[in-house]
This record gives structure tokens, C-alpha cells and sequence, in this order.
């Protein structure tokens, strides 16, 4: 792939004093308006990767390139212009008092013309359906309200990448389908990247490609139906598996034929009506 | 604490409101000054009308705006007694052994009372109508010459709106360790003034390490939205001079040019 | 059965009579009874974080009163310290309240406040440490230095140490990956068998359908639907509709039944979904 907006080439990063690399050999393409999942339990080294594309940490070896850039003390700024970055606390990552102040903060920052910038704090916030709280203050909001001005202010910027660090982990289950639906929807219709990555299956496996981290390496990688095939090698990863997929197993060792890769309760109800038929 | 209005923004809009803040600063400051140089009860009078008309073209109250003097009762009913008991000018009107009370006691007392009510209703018609985020935009603005010798005007009109960020997730948090400690069976309420002290520690160890790692991640979160300082920063609101903020220069000049008539005419 | 908790008719209103009046509970009546495991559900704003503040006699109870064991906790004559020696009361990521130089310290800040004897003290903690599988070598650590699951299971075991015969735990798997999730719902199964009535706060209803024996779900303010999981699961277009979701499998299971499959209405947990699948296709046990 060459025409890959990351691609990262046996990419190492190692904390001062730690003993073991967090991030240790990744290797990884990732195409324009792919999004990708990054799995894998506490500690295996997802969020040190996301902080490399965003040069928040610049890899201590290896290569990490971001639209073509690699990614240096040098090119930081250049970097975070193409990868934008939404994290998890949806209260320690708003500057401003005000919705759209904090909305515009990126592109104050960046030296954007004050008509510039209001153009784009407008569409964003539109975006992002927030318009209308445009003069609210951010803590009259709710999680999930957060979790969109911040996206609405990465928006802004326009960048090519987003990546997602357990944006929804804070967030109770409305919150976080609203703004895994926004990233998908930024996803499908701006051709926005997305690295999304999360704790919870059901996300996953709405992604176009799963990787799974355990240690700082890639110990799986596919279409979320190729991995959660692996149900004990995922369990063993710390991690769970879509319970339709769990059904699935079970109904095949009871005998009866369904496809392992079951993930949906659509897709399981289909198939049950076809061993029916 | 929710009855202390001082310092506190009261949402809304009117010819005061739309002032540029540069303006309601400098005016403020003005305003102090002129309430200073007044000699005279009528100067004192034609502040307080000014005042008055803040309060109800605002629609925030006199009401509202008195409350405001609460926290200040101490100060300022020690000033009118230090000044009642202490002068001595003109005829006495009471004596108890050394203390006395004389006629110019009880003007001077008044006088001085007046003069520091009027003070804090002046500076509160400043916070009142101004956001606090438009109160450091208009600081940034106005210190920005300075930063030309060194003085860190963006640095510090960035740290005072963090802080306005963050006052209201701390204080949630505050009383969310609080009620945790509380179930635990802390007891903050009870004992003398050493055991209450020892008693807060349960609750500024977890605020302080919960401070310092939101400062952590917020820093991180801005540098990843390429916050470098203030050097090349631009800003989306331009603030911007208007034909009222000359109105309102104009309307404390008159002021000014009557109060020194007043001191000149000696009009008590 | 006895129960342990009776809240009846309670309203709480805040900040009233002002521009900011909220009603956060509306007329909540809701029982506990002993060696229960009872889930509350309910989306952000439901009330149900008012609600058990006032069972640790953390808010007053005004419209309303809550009884646990008996005590009337809006009586003026009440000891708050005998409420909460009765229930313990975990709140939402607890790790952030751990203030102590070492472990077993801020575990004893609980038994401490009960004044208990050292003696007594230092042996609940090891029963607590124990109980939430903290390693006896961690009794020295700084609570700080460990990880984010181990910092919680040190709060929880902090609460633990009060030996409360009932454990109230607001989102307990909160922020917590896939296997830390399974190993803290493990652990409060365990605190559970052990004796403890629970209550279990959460918004995962794949997790209070494992876990819980009895159901409430709280909706702005008002208790919505309450039950055994199956008799709530079954009112899947209702909980949509509060922002709260069903178990997969008993989503499926309604799929199935909107096909003409017959699946029994209350069947929520895979073993069951699974079960009433088998028997349809003439396999595994009851078929045969």
C-alpha cells in the first residue's frame, strides 16, 4: 500500500525508566477513510501508539509516517495538523469556558484568521449537532455533550486522521452511541481516517479492520469477523467477544451448523431461520 | 455560599453588556477613582444614580446587587464604628468616659461608609454584566503592550480562564470525595480546630492528586491541539470598539466635569 | 423474606424554588431484602445516584423516608455512624478517594472511624485484603503506585473493612477493560456469597442480567420497571426508549419469537437462549 495515510514500520517507543517498550515493533498500514480498531487490555501499549500518530510521543525507534511525514520533534505541528486527537476524559481536554471558544481553540493556536475561524467553529459545532449550545459553558453539559465539542473542535482543524483514545470509556450507553455514531458518520461522509480505540466489542466490530495489542505488539489483525473468530486466543487477550459469536460456539458444539463468524442479532436470528428452513 | 454575589456573572444583555470589556475595565477604574475624589454627599448622590441606572438597565436589581455587600458587612460597619467613635470634630452629641460621639464623627463615619458601599457596587456592575471570559479577554488586551518588556499577558489570561474552567469541575469533585470520605465515616463537621484540620486530609490529598492529573492530561490534550504559547496565536473575537463605548466614556467624563464642580462650588 | 432496606414515597428536589429546580427522585418506593443481589439501572440524570446517597443517609430524606435495618435515617435521634456501619457505599470510581501512604492505611481509615481496637483494625484488613484478593505483600505499597484495577479493589476493601451486611456499589466495572470488568463482577459475586446483600448500580444490562437477582430501573426519577431480569428484559422497546439497552440474547430472542420460533419469553441469558434453540432444532438435553 502506498498511498497509506499511517504507515508505521517496526515502530518502538519506550517510556524513561520503564523496563519494557510499551509500544515494542508495530508495523501497520493504514489506507485513507479506513476505520480501524485498536483492542487490547490495560497497558498493551494502545495509547502510546496513539500518542506517536499524534507526536504527543515521538517514537524512540523505528518509523512512524502521518501523510507522508514522519513523525519528529521537528514535524510535530505538521503532524497534528493531518492527526487530530480525541481523548478520554471528556473533562480534562475542554480549555474554554465557552462551547465555541473551546471549539476554536485549534485554530487560534494554528494563527487562523478570525473569520476563518468562526467560518469553521460554525460547521463544526453544526456538525457535530452542538450549534445550538454554542454560548453554553461546558460544564452544564454532559458527558457525551463533552465528548462531541471535542470532536467538533478536532473537526475544525480539518485534519485527514482522527484517532479516538477510549473516547467512550467515560460515557453511559446513550453517550457513547451518539458519539461512536458521530465518528462513523464523520468516517463514512468527510473520508475522515479513524483509529478508534476502545474496550468495547460492540464498536469493534462495526470497524472495517480490528488490530488486538497485548505487550506493546499486534498479536491479531482483520476484519472483526476474522478475529473474534479466535474466541479463546481473544478471552486470553483479556478481552470478550460478542456474545452472538459466544452463541455460536455453543450452538456448534451442541451440533448444530452455524456459521462461526456470527457477530450480529440480525445476522444469528437469519441464519437460525435458514437451519430452520 | 450560593448568596455571595460578588464577583459573580448575571447572564443577560443590555447597552451594558454589549460594552467592550477593555471598556467596562477602564470605566471601572475611572468610576473607582471618581468615587474617591468625591468631597460631597451629592457627589456621592449622582454616583449612586449612576449605579441605580446600571442596576435597572440591566434588569439585574438593586436587590441583587445589595447582596453583594454581605460578605463586606464586617469591614464596613468596623469603619463607620472606628470613625463614629474615634473623630473628634465640631459639637459632641454623646459621651461614655473616653468615648465620644461628635457631629463631625457621625458625618465622617457615614461619609466613609458611603464612600466603600459605593466602591463594591461599582466594581460589581463590572462583573455583573461581564462574562469572565470577556474579563480576560479585555486584560489580555489591554496588558498586551506589556508583554513587548516581558510581562506574560497571554500566559496569564490563559491561566485565569483554566481556572474558570475547572472552578466548577473541582468543586463537584470536592464534594464528591467528600460524600466518599463521609461514608467512610469521616466526620468533618465536629471537633476543635486541630482535629477538623487533620480532618481535611482525606479530602485535599485525592483533590490535589485529581487536580494534578487532570493538569497533566489537559496539557496534553492542548498540545495535541498545537497550543504552543502565545506567539502567532490569533483569536476568533476580535473585540472591537463601538460607537457605545464612546457613549460611555463620554457619560463618565460628564461625570467627572460635575464632580469637580461640585468640589470647586464646595456644595456639601 | 426480611428486608433490609424500605424507602417509601421519597422525593428529592434540588435547589428548590429556584431557576435550577430539579426533581432527581419522584415518589421512589423500592425494597431490599436480605442476602439480595438487586441492580438499579438507569441512563445519567435518572435519580439513581440520589437515591443511594440518601440509603447511606448521605442526603435527607424529605417527602419520604428510607429505613435500613429498622433505623428510620430521617429521625433526629439517628447515629449516621451506626447507618454506616450497616451499609457500605462504593461510589463511581472509588480509586480517586484512596488518600494514604500505604495500603493497609487506607484501609484502616473506615475501622478507624469506628474506633475500633488496633488489634481488631489490623484484623479486618487483612480479612478485607483477602476478600478482594489484594496480595498480603501489597500491605506496604503506596495505594498510588498500583494499577488502576488494583487502586479499586483498595477502595472497595476500605469500605469492606467497616463489615457493612450491605454493600451499595455505584458502576463498580466502570472504565475497566474486558477481563478487569469479568474480574471485578467476580469479585462482588464472591463479596455477595459471602453474605453481603448488594446493591449493584450499573448501565450494563449484560451485567445485571448475569448478576442480579431482582431488578429496578429508574427513569427521571420515578421508578420505571422493576422485577426478576427476565419480567424487565421482556419490556426491551420501553428501555429503549429511557436510553438503556437488553442483554444480546434477549434481543435475539425476540428476534427469533417475531419469526415464529418459540422462545420463551423470560429468556435473557445465553445458557437459556441457547437452550430454547437446541430444543426448536430437536437438539441437546430436553429434546431427547
Amino acid at each position: 500500500m502506498s498511498d497509506a495515510i499511517l504507515r508505521l514500520r517496526d515502530a518502538a517507543f519506550q517510556y524513561d525508566g520503564a523496563e519494557d517498550r510499551a509500544v515494542d515493533g508495530v508495523s501497520l498500514d493504514v489506507a485513507p477513510g479506513e476505520f480501524l480498531a485498536i483492542l487490547g487490555r490495560n497497558g498493551s501499549g494502545k495509547s502510546t501508539l496513539a500518542r506517536m500518530l499524534n507526536a504527543l510521543l515521538i517514537p524512540t525507534s523505528g518509523a512512524v509516517e502521518v501523510g507522508g511525514i514522519a513523525v519528529s520533534e521537528e514535524n510535530a505541528y505538521a503532524v497534528r495538523e493531518i492527526c487530530g486527537m480525541v481523548f478520554q476524559n471528556p473533562d480534562n481536554q475542554i480549555v474554554a469556558t465557552v462551547v465555541e471558544e473551546d471549539c476554536a481553540f485549534g485554530l487560534e493556536n494554528r494563527g487562523v484568521p478570525p473569520e476563518e475561524i468562526r467560518r469553521r467553529v460554525d460547521e463544526a459545532l453544526t456538525e457535530v449537532g452542538m450549534r445550538e449550545r454554542a454560548l453554553a459553558s461546558p460544564s452544564m453539559l454532559s458527558g457525551g455533550q463533552k465528548q462531541r465539542i471535542a470532536i467538533a473542535g478536532v473537526l475544525a482543524m480539518r485534519p485527514k486522521v482522527i484517532a479516538f483514545d477510549e473516547s467512550t470509556a467515560m460515557l453511559d450507553p446513550v453517550g457513547r452511541r451518539d458519539v461512536f455514531e458521530l465518528a462513523r458518520r464523520i468516517n463514512r461522509e468527510e473520508g475522515v481516517t479513524v483509529v478508534w480505540i476502545t474496550h468495547f466489542m460492540e464498536e469493534a466490530v462495526r470497524a472495517d479492520r480490528v488490530i488486538v495489542m497485548d505487550r506493546g505488539r499486534i498479536e491479531l489483525e482483520g476484519t472483526p469477523r476474522e478475529v473474534f473468530s479466535n474466541v479463546q486466543e481473544v478471552l486470553a487477550l483479556g478481552l470478550d467477544v460478542p456474545e452472538m459469536m459466544k452463541l455460536a460456539r455453543d450452538l456448534r458444539a451442541a451440533g448444530l451448523d452455524v456459521p462461526m463468524d456470527t457477530l450480529t442479532v440480525e445476522e444469528m436470528a437469519e441464519e437460525l431461520c435458514k437451519c430452520g428452513a | 455560599m450560593m448568596n455571595v454575589t460578588i464577583g459573580q456573572f448575571f447572564p443577560g444583555d443590555s447597552f451594558l453588556y454589549r460594552l467592550d470589556p477593555r471598556t467596562k475595565l477602564i470605566l471601572t477604574v475611572a468610576l473607582i477613582v471618581l468615587v474617591f475624589i468625591s468631597r460631597s454627599f451629592i457627589g456621592f448622590a449622582l454616583i449612586f444614580l449612576f449605579v441605580l441606572w446600571c442596576a435597572f438597565s440591566t434588569k439585574i436589581g438593586l436587590k441583587y446587587m445589595l447582596r453583594g455587600l454581605k460578605p463586606l458587612f464586617v469591614i464596613i460597619a468596623l469603619t463607620f464604628a472606628l470613625n463614629l467613635f474615634l473623630m473628634r470634630d465640631g459639637e459632641t452629641l454623646a459621651r461614655w468616659g473616653v468615648i465620644q460621639i461628635t457631629t463631625g464623627g457621625v458625618r465622617t463615619a457615614v461619609f466613609m461608609a458611603v464612600r466603600l458601599i459605593l466602591l463594591v457596587l461599582c466594581s460589581q456592575v463590572l462583573t455583573l454584566t461581564t462574562s469572565p471570559i470577556s474579563l480576560t479577554d479585555g486584560m489580555e488586551s489591554l496588558m498586551r503592550p506589556l508583554s513587548k518588556i516581558g510581562f506574560p499577558a497571554h500566559e496569564i489570561s490563559m491561566m485565569m480562564s483554566i481556572a474558570l474552567r475547572f472552578i466548577p469541575t473541582l468543586m463537584e469533585e470536592t464534594e464528591k470525595i467528600r460524600r466518599a470520605q463521609m461514608a467512610r465515616g469521616a466526620d468533618f463537621e465536629s471537633g476543635n480546630l486541630i482535629q477538623r484540620a487533620r480532618a481535611m486530609v482525606p479530602l485535599l490529598v485525592p483533590l490535589f492528586v485529581s487536580a494534578f492529573r487532570r493538569a497533566d492530561e489537559l496539557a496534553m490534550a492542548m498540545e495535541a491541539r498545537c497550543y504552543h504559547g502565545g506567539a502567532g496565536r490569533t483569536k476568533m473575537k476580535q473585540l472591537r470598539f463601538h460607537w457605545r463605548d464612546g457613549a460611555a466614556v463620554g457619560a463618565i467624563a460628564a461625570m467627572y466635569a460635575l464632580m469637580i464642580a461640585f468640589n470647586a462650588l464646595g456644595v456639601a | 423474606m426480611r428486608s433490609v432496606i424500605e424507602v417509601r414515597h421519597l422525593t428529592h428536589v434540588y435547589m428548590p424554588d429556584s431557576p435550577f429546580e430539579a426533581r432527581a427522585l419522584d415518589d421512589v418506593s423500592l425494597t431490599v431484602n436480605e442476602g439480595e443481589f438487586v441492580g438499579l439501572i438507569g441512563h445519567t440524570g435518572s435519580g439513581k445516584s440520589t437515591l443511594v446517597s440518601h440509603l447511606n443517609a448521605l442526603e435527607k430524606s424529605e417527602p419520604g423516608t428510607v429505613f435500613v435495618r429498622g433505623i428510620d435515617l430521617g429521625a433526629k435521634e439517628t447515629k449516621l455512624s451506626d447507618v454506616r456501619r450497616e451499609v457500605g457505599l462504593v461510589f463511581q470510581y472509588p480509586e480517586y478517594q484512596l488518600f494514604e501512604e500505604t495500603v493497609e492505611r487506607d484501609i484502616a481509615f473506615g475501622p478507624a472511624n469506628l474506633k475500633l481496637d488496633e488489634e481488631e483494625i489490623r484484623r479486618r484488613v487483612r480479612a478485607a485484603m483477602e476478600l478482594v484478593g489484594l496480595d498480603e505483600s501489597l500491605r506496604e505499597a503506596s495505594p498510588f503506585n498500583l494499577s488502576g484495577g488494583q487502586k479499586r479493589r483498595v477502595a472497595i476493601a476500605g469500605v469492606l473493612a467497616m463489615n457493612p451486611s450491605i454493600l451499595i456499589l455505584d458502576e463498580p466495572a466502570a472504565g475497566l477493560d474486558p477481563a478487569g470488568r469479568r474480574g471485578m463482577l467476580e469479585l462482588i459475586r464472591g463479596i455477595h456469597e459471602s453474605g453481603v446483600t448488594v446493591v449493584m448500580v450499573s448501565h450494563s444490562m449484560d451485567d445485571v442480567g448475569k448478576y442480579c437477582d431482582r431488578l429496578y430501573v429508574l427513569s427521571h426519577g420515578k421508578i420505571a420497571l422493576s422485577g426478576a431480569p427476565a419480567e424487565v428484559f421482556v419490556h426491551g422497546e420501553e428501555l429503549r426508549g429511557m436510553g438503556l439497552d437488553v442483554p444480546e440474547c434477549a434481543k435475539l430472542a425476540a428476534a427469533l419469537r417475531a419469526r415464529g420460533f418459540d422462545v420463551p419469553g423470560g429468556a435473557y441469558s445465553r445458557a437459556d437462549v441457547a437452550a430454547a434453540i437446541l430444543k426448536r432444532f430437536g437438539k441437546g438435553g430436553d429434546a431427547e
